[in-house]
Formats: C-alpha cells, structure tokens, sequence
C-alpha cells in the first residue's frame, strides 16, 4: 500500500489507493460540508488524542442489540419482522456497562457518526489492545465513500470469559483510504443504512427475491421444508 | 387474641402486602434497562420510604390497643397509610416504565441544563412517569408534599426530595424527539408552583372579574367569588406556562403546540383563519383553559417580541402560516368571539387579558436574565439545516464565523432544537431528494425520515452535552 500523501484538490485519477494521515483527516474534517471532499466525526472528543499517525480512534455507543432467540426461532429471511424480533434493544448510558458472555455476540455501534469524503473509504479494525481479549468488533469492516451514520459493530466475545463493555471507551481504529476516482456525489444516497445513529437489525433481502434473479425458479421454506416458487 | 385486636393484624399485614406491591416495580428498579439519575433518586427514595412502611407496620400491634378508641385511632393511622401509598402507586410503576429507552432522555436532559441557568433552579431535576393520556402531565410539587409528608412523618422516613419534580408524558411518546418539547410547559408548571406565582396573580384577577362583571360579581359570596376567580387564575397559569416554555427554548414548543392539537386545522385553503363570519368553536375558550388559537397567539406576540418572529417568519409550513395568522389577530377578537357565542366565558377572557401584563411581569423575573440562543440561531439554523439535509448529525459544524473565517462549532441544545424542528417541518423533501427511490408522496417514506430526523437530532443533543461534559 502507498502512503503517499493522499490528493488534495485536483483528479485522483489514476493514482493508487493510499492512507490518510493524521494532518490530512484534520484537514478533511475542517471542511465545510458542502465540499464533497469533507469528512464528519463526530462527537471527536479531544480530551484523550484519538489520532494516530494513519487512523482515528472510535469509541463504543450506548446502544445494542442482543440477539435473543424467542420469539422467533431462528433469523428467517422470509419473514419480514424476523430480524427486528430477533433482537433485543438495549441502551446502557455512558457510565454503566454491558457484560457479553462468553461465545456469545451482540450488534453495538460506534458513539461517533460519521460521513465520508467522496473519494474515501474506510475500514474499521478492532484496537489491538481490545483484540488481545479477544473481542472482536467487525466482520464487515469495509465503509464505502459517501456513507453517514454511526457504524454497527457486531462484537464477539470469542474468548472463554464473560466481558465487560463500557460504553465511551475506545474500541476500533477507522482507517481511511484514498480511491482513485471519487464516487458521484450528486447521485442519491443508496443503500438500506442511512444515517443511522444505533445498531439497526440486518435489512435481509428475501431468497426468492435474490434467487429469481439468478434465474433460480424455486426455493425451500425453512418453516416446512417445502418447495416454493420464487415467482409467486 | 380479642377480636379487634385479630381484626387489626389482618388489616395491618393487607397494609403491608399493599405497600410491598405498589413499591415491587422499583425496589429494586428492572436491572434489565436503564434509567436516568432522577429516576433512580426517586426509586431509591421509594424504596426508603417502603422499607420505613414496612418497619413501622411490624411493629405495629405493639402499640395497637384492645379497647376500641385505641382500635380507631391504630385503624385511622392505617387508613392514612394505605391512602398515602395508595396516591403514590399511580407514579411508581409508571415511572419504572420510562426508562431510558422509553423517554426522551437527551431532550430531558437539556431542558434540565437549560433550567439549571435560572436562579433558584440550579438543583431541579425531574422524574418522568407514563400516562395513557393524551397529555402531558405536571405532579404540583406540594401536592407530592401533601401525600409524601404525613407519611413519611408517621414512618420515620426522609422527606421527599427536595427540588424533585414528577412529569407525566403521553406513554406513546417515549422514544419521540419533537413533541416532547412541550414538557417545557411542565417544567413551567413546576416553576409556577414552587415560585407560588399564583399568589402574585389572585387579586389581580379578582379585580379584573369585578370589573368585567360588575355586581355579578361584587355581590357573590366569597365561595362563589373565590371559584370564578380560579377559573381566571387556570387560565393565567396555563398562559404563565406556555410563556415560560417560549422562553426557555424557544419557537419550537409553539410548532409542538400546534403539532399536538393539530392547530395547522384552523388554517383555511388559503392560509387565512378560517373564521370568517361565524364563530368556529376552537377560538372559543374551554372551561379551564384559553382556547388554543389564543395560546398560540400570544405565543406568537412573545415569539415577535423576543425577535424569533423575524427569523422564522419565511418558513416554508403550515405551522409558520398559522403563527401569521395569529400575530395579526387582535385579542379583542377573542371577546368578541365568546360574545357572539353567548356563553358565560367572555368575562374570564376579558379578565385574562387584563391580568397577562402581570403574568408576563412573573414569566419575565423568572427567566430573567437567561440568554435566549437567538443570536446562536441566526448564526447556525442554515449550517444545522444543510447538515440535516445532507443526513449529517448536526452536533460538529463548520462554519464560516461572522468575520468569514472556518471554524468549527458545536451548538448549543437549544439551537439544534429550534433548528431542527424547523427544518423537520420545512425541509423533509429536499432530504428525501438526496435518498434514493424515495417517494414524497407516500406517508410510509416520510414519517421513516422524520423519524431519522429526529433521531440525528437525539444524537445531537446527546453529543453536544458530551461536549460540554469534556470542555469544563
């Protein structure tokens, strides 16, 4: 990976993927919004230097979704309610703390809401001193440029220990990356997670509606087992 | 064991039963959610306060006699328990309910802050509890004191909290954003209350009924006199209110007010009241209330006088139409409605403008001195609303400050507020343009992001207090 000094002004064509540095999401985030270039964190509290020299510190939300097994009896993606009655929502305000048993995992969120630049992605990594208990906060790292809202972890405790969160300590390090040619900022926003501000259940997408498109004609119910059409 | 005496034990271990029930929903509190820390001081007080109960009910047929005056005077100390017990049970359990994710806890929060800025108030916290009404609901401090003392004199347990107030919201509300803002009227009420503000105003308003109705009036009996002239004071305590709530945070408890009794109705196709010759109920006044028209007028007078009017008066929505509207109605206009109506109301209202000069007076040494953000909200409502139109939560601005340099500010909870009801009302479209396969005309879509924009608001909210937290 290059780490030169990531563009400023001018095209990114052609150029190759690069880290941002401290001094340069400073600078993006000293940006007004209306600069497609600007990158939001926020709350960014200073009291503690969240920057290292190539990442910024993300702290834990307040906010979970524990999955809980009743009432429904497993995630089915052909029930529409399914993923939201699969969760429990939790709120622990700043001060207090949620324990996660061991092997057992929980959605939480990041406290800061971000937006990136429309020529930045991002991925977001558990701090190496969070790993080192073995808890891990993201399977699905990768943020795209342009997103905004606060980024769902979905924490795993894999280790044999039951663990404590405190909500407002630090738990990730968002890395920021450069692309070479910047997403429209003038198409609409996309995708099912704009702007959230807490954990939101997965939006699953129905089987027949993804099966049809590859041309699959049928698919079977997890309720009996049996075949349905995915025309119907 | 004598019959009375027999008859005593049972009725002293139902007592003990009754106060093990009502205070069960607290003692301890749900462990499973959360609660802010006035729930938890009102929790733990009731926990207190029952365990004291219960204590002094075990030791009760110690003292209980055979004969049967002392059987009447043991059965009279119960009866003030279980009646005591029996008021605090429509809290208790109520107030369990609203934890942290069943009230609107951020805004709860600021308003708090906010009230903490008025002399006299720096310690006030308050306790929000459910209620199925529709309304939102005030506990008078004193009334609390009235149930809380004797018992707790009885018992040998502490007084209730001081500076601890009750506040009842419409349980459906719990998780919403904008609404709430009219616990600032609750908040109001608590003032007035522990302000005794009425006191001020009682002989103001007997005055004004005599002369509005003359001998009609001087010639009743105090009852009498003392019944027409609470119904004056019902009228000026609600105007006190909806003044103090203005004050305090500004047009958006007017566009809370006219979200909750759905006032935007009054407006006719054209934006013009819809009045016209005959007299429409709703600018009529209610037994124990101004109507809502009138509220909101004076309201709107307070909104001009204070300098928000100019500000908001551009706004694109139904809410700013009808504000308009009724800055350009006279107050005379209500007389004049309730006579033509011809009920018996017209002499309260004709007394209620005459005593508002004091209200304000009250309203004004009250709030004196508090800064009301409007210079912060000419500054930042356009930064907050293109944040909000972009998806953004409104907490980090960058701006370009009075002297064109970028900084970056973080606004006060007051301004996001105002800032962002506004925009909530004006500017769901231009946000929904920025969303992909989004549908202005359907209902479905745009409550989902109304509903977004209140939640970057809470976050907001939540945010800035972080903030304020970090930097003293």
């Amino acid at each position: 990976m290059s780490v030169t000094t990531p563009l400023d002004g001018g095209s990114n064509h052609g150029l190759v993927h690069s880290v941002l540095s401290r001094n340069t999401i400073d600078e993006r985030r000293r940006r007004p919004i209306t600069d497609p270039k600007s990158l939001v964190i926020t709350p960014l509290l200073l009291r503690t230097d969240p920057y290292d020299y190539d990442s910024i510190d993300l702290r834990l939300g307040s906010y979970f979704l524990i999955p809980q097994s009743p009432p429904a009896p497993f995630l089915d993606p052909t029930e529409a309610n399914s993923s939201r009655l699969s969760h429990l929502k939790v709120h622990k305000p700043l001060g207090t703390y949620l324990v996660i048993p061991a092997h057992q995992t929980v959605l939480g969120a990041t406290l800061e809401f971000i937006k990136l630049p429309h020529d930045v992605s991002g991925q977001i990594l558990t701090k190496s001193s969070v790993a080192r208990t073995f808890l891990l906060i993201e399977t699905a790292p990768w943020v795209h440029p342009l997103y905004r809202g606060c980024l769902t972890l979905e924490i795993a405790n894999v280790s044999n220990t039951p663990q404590v969160l405190y909500p407002g300590f630090h738990i990730g390090q968002l890395i920021l990356v450069a692309n070479d040619k910047p997403a429209d900022e003038t198409e609409p926003l996309s995708g099912a997670y704009v702007g959230p501000i807490e954990p939101e259940s997965p939006a699953l997408k129905h089987p027949k509606d993804v099966l049809r498109e590859i041309g699959i004609t049928r698919y079977r119910n997890p309720h009996f087992s049996d075949w349905l059409s995915t025309r119907e | 064991m004598s019959p009375l005496r027999d008859q005593l034990q049972r009725e002293v271990a139902s007592l003990y039963a009754f106060v093990q029930n009502v205070s069960r929903a607290c003692t301890p509190p749900p462990q499973s959610v959360s609660y802010s820390e006035s729930s938890s001081k009102f929790f733990e007080y009731i926990s207190h306060l029952a365990d004291c109960t219960k204590q002094h009910i075990l030791g009760f047929d110690s003292h209980a006699d055979d004969d049967a005056e002392g059987f009447i005077e043991a059965r009279t100390e119960l009866l003030t328990l279980r009646n005591a017990w029996r008021e605090l049970h429509q809290f208790i359990k109520p107030s369990a309910d609203a934890d942290t994710l069943n009230q609107p806890t951020a805004m709860v929060a600021a308003l708090v802050d906010r009230l903490h800025e008025l002399p006299g108030f720096e310690s006030t916290d308050f306790t929000i509890f459910h209620t199925d009404s529709f309304y939102y609901a005030q506990v008078n401090p004193s009334a609390m004191e009235v149930v809380v003392t004797p018992l707790a004199r009885i018992v040998d347990a502490h007084p209730f909290p001081t500076n601890l107030g009750l506040i009842g919201i419409p349980n459906s509300q719990g998780n919403a954003m904008f609404l709430n803002c009219l616990l600032a009227h609750e908040i109001g009420e608590y003032a007035y209350a522990k302000r005794g503000t009425e006191a001020h105003l009682e002989m103001a308003a007997a005055a004004a009924l005599e002369e509005h109705m003359g001998a009609t009036f001087s010639t009743k009996g105090v009852t009498v006199q003392s019944r027409l002239t609470k119904t004056v004071l019902k009228f000026a305590k609600e105007i006190f209110c909806d003044l103090f709530a203005v004050r305090l945070i500004g047009h958006c408890y007017s566009f809370a007010y006219i979200e909750l009794f759905d006032l935007p109705n009054l407006l006719g196709k054209d934006g013009a009241l819809a009045v016209g010759d005959s007299v429409e109920p709703q600018i009529l006044s209610y037994p124990d209330y101004p109507s809502h028209p009138f509220r909101v007028k004076v309201q709107s007078d307070l909104l001009k006088a204070e300098g928000w009017w100019d500000l908001i008066k551009d706004m694109d929505s139904r809410h700013g139409t009808l504000l308009r509207v009724l800055l350009d109605l006279d107050l005379q206009d209500f007389v004049k409605a309730e006579e033509a109506a011809g009920g018996n109301r017209a002499p309260f209202v004709k007394a209620l403008i005459d005593v508002m000069p004091r209200v304000k007076e009250q309203v004004g040494n009250i709030t004196n001195g508090i800064d009301s953000r409007l210079y912060e909200y000419g500054l930042l409502w356009k930064p907050i609303a293109e944040y909000l139109r972009n998806g953004i939560v409104p907490s980090t601005l960058n701006i370009l400050d009075p002297a064109s340099t970028p900084t970056e500010v973080h606004p006060t909870p007051i301004t996001a507020l105002n800032a962002a009801y506004r925009f909530y009302l004006e500017g769901v479209e231009a946000l929904m343009s920025r969303i992909k396969d989004q549908n202005v005309s359907s209902a479905q879509d745009r409550a989902a992001w109304m509903k977004r924009i209140e939640s970057w608001t809470t976050k907001a909210l939540e945010d800035v207090a972080l903030f304020r937290g970090t930097e003293s």
